[in-house]
Order: C-alpha cells, then sequence, then structure tokens
C-alpha cells in the first residue's frame, strides 16, 4: 500500500493556553517496500507523525491519502489493521496471563477464527525469534526485558500488517539485544515484504539500513532523502543538534583535512576499505 | 570500621557477592566475588550486557542494598552497618535510568531542595545549595518549572543538581542516557565530565560504549562476575572478548583494529573519531 | 484523550498579580471567611457587594476569562440542576403557573436563584484559589494547619507528602494510560462502544498494564527518595518556610471586616 501525506499539520490542544503546534505542513509518500528512517530531537513530532499513519491521530489541517483515497471515519479501523505500530518501550503494554493471549489479542480483536488465530500467533512469535511452544504458556511478566519487547512486536506482527512502524525499537537494549532487534527487522522488511518506517534517535543505527530518511525540526520537514544526501551535509545536521554515524564523521574530517575519501560511509567495513584506498594499501 | 584507609580511596568492595530471593526461580546470585577499588576524582565506567548486576552493584555503593556476602566501605564506613547508612547516602548520590521515577516535587527547585531538606540544612543555605546546584548543571533558568514539561536531558539534569546539592563526594549513575536523545545524552554527559573536573569522583553504568572512552578506568561485568578491569584503550583492545559477552567496541576503535590487521600502523590507543584521524593524517 | 497532557491540576496558572503574592495561608482562611460570607448574605445590595469584590479579584488575577470559564463547565449543569429542583419542588409565595397538579411557585424561583447564585460565588471564589496557588503552596498550608493535629497522632507530613507525589504523578500517570490506551488501540481493542460489561472487559488491557508500570514506579520512586536520605519528617528543613507579610495579615482582617459588616447591617 502507498500512503500519501499532504500539507499534514497537527496542532495540540488548538484554542488553550498549551495549544503545541506539533506538525507543520508535511508532505511525504511512502511507497510500498519503502524503509524510512524518521529522525529529530526530543519533541520534534516523530510519534505526532506516525500516529497520523495509522489513523491513531488525525490532521488539524491537510489530508492523509491510503492507496490514492482519502481516508475517511469509517476506514480506520481497516488502516489501523494494515499498518501496524509499535511503540517505544512496547513491552509495557503487556497485560495478558500468558504470552500466547497476550499476542492474540490483536487478531482477536479482528474476530478471526480460533485456529487461525493460534496460526498467527505461533508465526508472529517465529517472526521474533521467539519458539512459541517454549514461551507460549509463561506469564509474560516473568521473561527478561528483551523477550518482553519481542512479545509486543509480535503481539503487532500477529495482525499481518502491510506497513510496520516502530518508535524507538532498541532503547535501553544492551549493543548485542539493540543489534538482534533490528536485523530482526531488516529480515521483516526484506523477507516478509513489509513496508518499515522506523522511528530513531540514533543516526548509527539508521544510516546503514533506511533506504530514505526524513529529518523533523520542530514539527517540520527539514530534510528528505536517501542517507548518504541527508549526510551530505554534516555542518546542517549538527546546527539541528543532529549527529552524524561516526563513520561518516570521520570521513568528514579526513575530508576537512585534506584527504581525498568519500563521505557517504556508515559501516566499518566500507570505511576500511575507503581508508586503505586513500592510504594506497593493497586489499585482499 | 576499616582503618587501612588510604587518604585518597573512596569506595573498596570486597568478595562482595549478593543474592535475590525470586518468587519463580528461587535465588538468583546477581553479584559473585567481586573486588575493587575506588580512587577520589576518578571516572569510572561500568559495562555489562542486560542483566549483569550492574544496577545491583550500584545500589550496594550507597547502601541501598547490603551484601550476601563480603564488604563494602564508602570513605571508611563499612555499609553493613546500619548507623552509617544516611552519612555514606550523603557521600555517595546516586542518579537512576527514569528520570520520570526519580523527581518528587511538583517544580525544579522543590525537587532539588528535597536531598537537603531531608539532610536538616537550615532554609538560606538550601536556597544557596539549590541555585548553586542547578547552575552547575545548566537549569538555573527553570526553578519553576514542572518536572512533566521538561525534556528528558532537562529531567536528567535536574536529578543531578538533585545529588549535586547534597555535597556528595562520589556521584553514581545508572544509564542515565538510556532514555535520551542524543542532545539530552551530550548534555547529560558534559555535565558528568564537568562535575568531574570540579573533583567529584564519577561511576557511570551505561551501555553506549562511546561513553566508555571519556573514562579512566572501565569495568566490564559479565554474569554477575567482574570480567574485565583496565583503561579504556586495554578494555577495548579486547574486542572479540567484548563481542562474545554481547558488548560491542565504538565503531571507531573497531575500524582501527581493522585497519591494523590489513596493515596499516596505528597507536594502541586510538578511541575516539579525532584520534583516528591525526594518526592518518600523521 | 489528547486533553490528559493539558491537565494542570487545580488549573494553576503561574502569574504575578496580589492573588498569587498572598501566603497561601491567608488565601485559605480569607477564602473561608469570604464562604461564611456568602452564606450569611440574603439581599440583593449584599450579592451586589459580594460580586464586586470577586470581579475585581477575577480581573486583575491576570487569568484569561475564557480559561477560567472552561473549567467552570462541569459546574453549569449543577446550577441548571438546583434550579430546576427549586423550581418544582419549593412550594411557598404565590402560584405563578399551574400544570396539571404541578405548581411552579414564586418562592420556589425565588430561592432558585438566590442558590444558584450562591453556588456561582463559591465556585469562582475557591477556583479564584486554586487557580493562582501552586499545589505546593496548597499543600504547604495544609500541612501548616494540620501541624496541631499531629500531636494527636495524625501524620500531618505524612500526609502532605502523599499529596505533593500525587501532584507531581498525575499528569505523568495519565500521559501513561493515554500512551497504552493508543498502544492497544494499534492492536484493534475498542474502548467505546458496547455494553457496559464489556466496556469494563474491554479496560483490562489498559488497567493490567498501568497497575503494573504504577507499582514499578511506586517502587523506583521510595528506593530513589531512600537513596536521597529521606527518612520521614523528623529533622527535616524546608526550602521555602512560610512566611506571612503584613499584607497576608491585611487581607485576612479585611476579609473578617467583610463578613461583620455583612453580619452586623444585615445585609
Ligand atoms: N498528547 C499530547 N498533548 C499535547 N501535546 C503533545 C501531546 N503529544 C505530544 N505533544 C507535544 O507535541 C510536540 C511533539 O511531540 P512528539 O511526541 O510527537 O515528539 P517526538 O519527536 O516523538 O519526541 P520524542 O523523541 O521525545 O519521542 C511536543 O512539543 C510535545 O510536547
Ligand atoms: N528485585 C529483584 N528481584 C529478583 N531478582 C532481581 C531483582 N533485580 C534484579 N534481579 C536479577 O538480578 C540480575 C542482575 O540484575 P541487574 O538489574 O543488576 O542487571 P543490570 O546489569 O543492571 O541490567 P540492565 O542492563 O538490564 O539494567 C538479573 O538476573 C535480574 O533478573
Ligand atoms: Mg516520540
Ligand atoms: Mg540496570
Amino acid at each position: 500500500m502507498q500512503i500519501k501525506l499532504e500539507n499534514v499539520s497537527h496542532t495540540y490542544m488548538p484554542g488553550t493556553p498549551f495549544e503545541t503546534r506539533a506538525l507543520i505542513d508535511i508532505n511525504l509518500t511512502i511507497e510500498q517496500g519503502e524503509y524510512l528512517a524518521i529522525i529529530g530531537q526530543t519533541g520534534s513530532g516523530k510519534s505526532t507523525l506516525v500516529q497520523h499513519l495509522n489513523g491513531l491521530l488525525k490532521p488539524t489541517s491537510g489530508r492523509i491519502l491510503i492507496d490514492g483515497k482519502e481516508v475517511d471515519k469509517t476506514a480506520y479501523r481497516e488502516i489501523r489493521r494494515r499498518v501496524g505500530l509499535i511503540f517505544q518501550f512496547p513491552e509495557q503494554q503487556l497485560f495478558a496471563e500468558t504470552v500466547f493471549e497476550d499476542v492474540a489479542f490483536g487478531p482477536k480483536n479482528l474476530g478471526l477464527p480460533e485456529a487461525e488465530v493460534r496460526r498467527r500467533v505461533e508465526n508472529a512469535m517465529l517472526l521474533v525469534g521467539l519458539d512459541p511452544q517454549e514461551l507460549g504458556d509463561r506469564s509474560p511478566f516473568t521473561l527478561s526485558g528483551g523477550q518482553m519487547r519481542r512479545i509486543a512486536m509480535a503481539g503487532v506482527l500477529a495482525m499481518e500488517p502491510e506497513v510496520l512502524i516502530l518508535d524507538e525499537p532498541a532503547a535501553g537494549l544492551d549493543p548485542r539485544g539493540k543489534k538482534e532487534i533490528l536485523d530482526q527487522i531488516d529480515r521483516l522488511h526484506r523477507e516478509e515484504g513489509l513496508t518499515v518506517v522506523l522511528v530513531s534517535h540514533s543516526m548509527e543505527d539508521v544510516a546503514s539500513r533506511a533506504k530514505h530518511l526524513l529529518v523533523l525540526v520542530d514539527g517540520r520537514q527539514k530534510m528528505y532523502g536517501t542517507p548518504a544526501e541527508v549526510f551530505r551535509d554534516g555542518q546542517e545536521l549538527a546546527e539541528m543538534g543532529l549527529g552524524l554515524p561516526q563513520m561518516c564523521l570521520l570521513m568528514h574530517k579526513l575530508r576537512a583535512a585534506g584527504k581525498d575519501v568519500p563521505t557517504d560511509i556508515f559501516t566499518v567495513e566500507d570505511a576500511r576499505d575507503a581508508i586503505l584506498k586513500m592510504l594506497g594499501v593493497p586489499q585482499t | 570500621m576499616y582503618r587501612g584507609v588510604s587518604p585518597i580511596e573512596i569506595i573498596r568492595a570486597k568478595g562482595l557477592g549478593f543474592k535475590y530471593q525470586q518468587a519463580d526461580t528461587g535465588e538468583c546470585w546477581a553479584l559473585r566475588d567481586i573486588s575493587f577499588t575506588i580512587n577520589k576524582g576518578e571516572f569510572i565506567v561500568i559495562l555489562g550486557p542486560n542483566g549483569s548486576g550492574k544496577s545491583t552493584l550500584a545500589k550496594h555503593l550507597n547502601a541501598l542494598l547490603l551484601p550476601t556476602c563480603g564488604e563494602v566501605w564508602v570513605n571508611g564506613l563499612l555499609t553493613s552497618d546500619e548507623a552509617n547508612h544516611w552519612q555514606i547516602r550523603q557521600l555517595a548520590g546516586m542518579v537512576f535510568q527514569n528520570p520520570d521515577n526519580q523527581i518528587v516535587a511538583t517544580t525544579v527547585e522543590e525537587d532539588v531542595a528535597f536531598g537537603p531538606e531531608n539532610l536538616g540544612v537550615p532554609s538560606a543555605e538550601i536556597r544557596a545549595r539549590v541555585d548553586e546546584a542547578l547552575e552547575l548543571v545548566g537549569m538555573a533558568g527553570y526553578k519553576k518549572h514542572a518536572p512533566h514539561l521538561l525534556s528528558g536531558g532537562q529531567k536528567q539534569r535536574v536529578a543531578i543538581a538533585g545529588v549535586i546539592a547534597m555535597r556528595p563526594e562520589c556521584l553514581i549513575l545508572d544509564e542515565p542516557t538510556a532514555m535520551l536523545d542524543p542532545r539530552g545524552r551530550i548534555e547529560v554527559m558534559e555535565t558528568v565530565q564537568r562535575l568531574n573536573k570540579e573533583g567529584i569522583t564519577v561511576i557511570l553504568i551505561t551501555h553506549f560504549m562511546e561513553e566508555a572512552v571519556i573514562a579512566d578506568r572501565v569495568m566490564v561485568l559479565a554474569d554477575g562476575r567482574l570480567a574485565m578491569s583496565g583503561t579504556p584503550a586495554e578494555v577495548f583492545m579486547r574486542g572479540d572478548e567484548l563481542r562474545a559477552l554481547g558488548l560491542d567496541t565504538p565503531p571507531v576503535v573497531r575500524l582501527a583494529q581493522e585497519l591494523r590487521l590489513a596493515g596499516v600502523e596505528l597507536a594502541p590507543s586510538v578511541l575516539t573519531v579525532e584520534e583516528l584521524v591525526s594518526e592518518l593524517c600523521r | 484523550m489528547n486533553m490528559f497532557r493539558s491537565i494542570t491540576i487545580g488549573q494553576y496558572l503561574p502569574g504575578d498579580s496580589l492573588l498569587h503574592r498572598l501566603d497561601p495561608r491567608a488565601k485559605f482562611i480569607a477564602l473561608l471567611l469570604f464562604i461564611v460570607a456568602i452564606f450569611l448574605v440574603n439581599t440583593y445590595w449584599g450579592y451586589l457587594i459580594l460580586a464586586v469584590i470577586v470581579t475585581t479579584f477575577l480581573f486583575t488575577s491576570g487569568i484569561p476569562l475564557s480559561y477560567f470559564f472552561r473549567g467552570l463547565r462541569p459546574v453549569y449543569y449543577i446550577m441548571l440542576f438546583t434550579l430546576l429542583i427549586h423550581i418544582f419542588f419549593t412550594k411557598g409565595g404565590s402560584v405563578l403557573l399551574r400544570l396539571g397538579p404541578a405548581t411552579i411557585d414564586s418562592y420556589g424561583i425565588y430561592l432558585g436563584f438566590y442558590m444558584v447564585l450562591r453556588i456561582i460565588f463559591l465556585v469562582v471564589s475557591t477556583s479564584l484559589l486554586t487557580l493562582t496557588t501552586s499545589p505546593i503552596a496548597l499543600t504547604d498550608a495544609l500541612e501548616y494547619f494540620m501541624k496541631p493535629l499531629s500531636y494527636l497522632g495524625v501524620p500531618a507530613h505524612e500526609i502532605a507528602m502523599m499529596m505533593t507525589i500525587a501532584l507531581r504523578f498525575i499528569p505523568t500517570l495519565m500521559e501513561e494510560s493515554e500512551k497504552i490506551m493508543k498502544a492497544q488501540m494499534a492492536r484493534g481493542a475498542d474502548f467505546e462502544s458496547g455494553n457496559i460489561i464489556n466496556r469494563a472487559k474491554n479496560l483490562v488491557p489498559l488497567l493490567v498494564p498501568l497497575f503494573v508500570s504504577s507499582f514499578r514506579r511506586a517502587d523506583e520512586l521510595a528506593i530513589a527518595m531512600e537513596a536521597r536520605c529521606y527518612r520521614g519528617g523528623m529533622g527535616r528543613t524546608r526550602l521555602r518556610e512560610l512566611q506571612a507579610t503584613p499584607r497576608d495579615f491585611l487581607a485576612v482582617a479585611v476579609a473578617g471586616l467583610i463578613i461583620a459588616v455583612i453580619a452586623g447591617t444585615g445585609l
């Protein structure tokens, strides 16, 4: 499915002393198969934006088109099914007595038959790398933080959405846990063909994974493009309070020191090759 | 009481072990046979995967938890002696991961005053300490603000000010940047470094490997044991061991390692982007 | 749902008016006296005087009128209800209208309007207090007034501390429930339709996570307070000791005077 935002603005509590303009005039098209990362500081409107994509919030002005059709009231339930949204620290939404029941909550709300619910739950748990037989009957509250996070993700995947939105999925995990979760998302994108929208603070995590980046500053869309395009100008990002990924920063600094290296480099391996080339060391 | 205190030592743990009673799985040794000393003015970073016992260890350093076996001294005071608790907690202040769950009052200045109020400091002196602490963390302009309207980085700096106002010798921070965005993290890290320069001992727990490179010493916990200890350069040299534990090295350190493997000569102490750039441009 | 974040407790709006600057204890006492006056008054002249006093404070308090009246919205229904009850059920005076067996009497209308006036004065004067006094100042004042009770074993400090913490955490918990509600809605939960039993059942996915997280918060907060040497009210000092100035005594005296005049002249 394609999601298109046309001049979308959102104002919280209009007409009160607490009025906040959280989004201003956003134009954005998310194509089928996209991997979009939204980056921006605290309060820049990232969460507000993604909640528009599955109908939890409605634009104060502007329109949202799904596959070319404007979303109206009757379509919101349908959109929530097709666009899965995983909030930050999703383990905080677990509530059921067993892992199985928790993951089954979404499919049951869709009114699916028992057998289909079971199939979906088991499938979703496998997708996030958990064993349904082993964990299905455990209480979610006795599991480790990383496992709880996966179960919460499975709860959304069990709705079998076409688009998966994740708000800071790796926050608070150790480096291995973080890499595992992000790799899992990459796999869902690649193998299951899900459209992915990833909200993140970390340039490091998104630069080498996303196809496109959207940079939000104070509710406005400041930059949009491929990682190479967005990270071309380090100065501008720094002014927005957003850093460059470490490898990219290194390349910018080498360039500033007069070395001839490319700057669209985001992984350690690419950086190694570029530096070896710069030094004229033969590569194996 | 421990007598052989050298003048600069502030924390000493000896054979420290700690056991939680868990409802479902029985007992769980969260710390096993840990020994170390920390000197005044040091900047210590503690790394370790989820569940390795970092928070449990931190809570032993200001007597919020007491050892199941072994001993912990803070400034020569034994934590197992209940009579020492209040003095230890004043000496070793603690900042937690979730800024929301440690701010008590409904305005910033009232919250910073909470510690000194508990210590029975006279009003006028509290005022002075609150102003000074907020100045130090760069939040002097927010005295009357309600905490729930601040950003994560600001809340965390308020929490730090709340500890500083108690005039501690030592600041223990348990993943203070885990819930913050890059700017919030920089704000907090700069604040902590500034306080360390003022002479406060800092013990920082973190999952961000980049934050460890500024430490004087890094301690790595794994499964409740002290697995490594040394300067950042020493610890990050052992990248494969770190990765086996579920940790990592900062990308630059990994890159430097890769370059060495490919035959590029680099000093062993490369930890930051700046250092690598100056090495390569030599 | 988006209103959760807007709830500023008791709707306090910071400002610098005379009302904002008065000592909370003085405001409390003056309000109590004023409430007594509201119930003593029973002539139109008396109400006029009260109205002048209240509107003067309202206009000088710096609170936007729209904001003020929005906060009063729930009270409108109570006023309407009171008025109707009196009109239909209070008998006396001359009969103005006869609807079958029921009558509407002049005394009913008279009393109805009186009661509504009193409610208006009560609500307006009380919200003037909560709008211009920060929650902490209110708690401080309460703790002060409760202090004599602590000799009778009432835990005055603990009650005040509990109120402070409750005030601190209400917005946090509101935000949290909004977040959990949205997370469950994203999984197809429905909090709005169905009969009462179904709706109550549908709340489980909201309430369980809310309880779990509140307990965790309570636990972490207790540890954080202990780490900052909290050990009850004993030996505690305060950043701001309440300090009454001549202005505060004057405010209480003026309020007292108003009552005396009203009682004395029978307004
Ligand atoms: N429910 C709400 N009611 C009122 N204001 C809100 C609400 N949610 C967000 N805001 C405000 O809207 C702005 C954008 O908030 P949003 O949560 O979208 O930012 P964000 O980019 O997701 O930040 P973070 O990185 O902290 O999650 C902020 O100023 C915030 O205070
Ligand atoms: N209150 C508790 N009761 C029982 N067991 C606990 C408790 N707190 C922690 N544990 C257990 O002790 C071990 C160490 O936990 P700790 O919280 O110290 O780890 P950590 O290194 O701080 O992890 P993280 O990186 O996730 O914060 C874990 O196995 C954990 O399950
Ligand atoms: Mg957000
Ligand atoms: Mg921890």
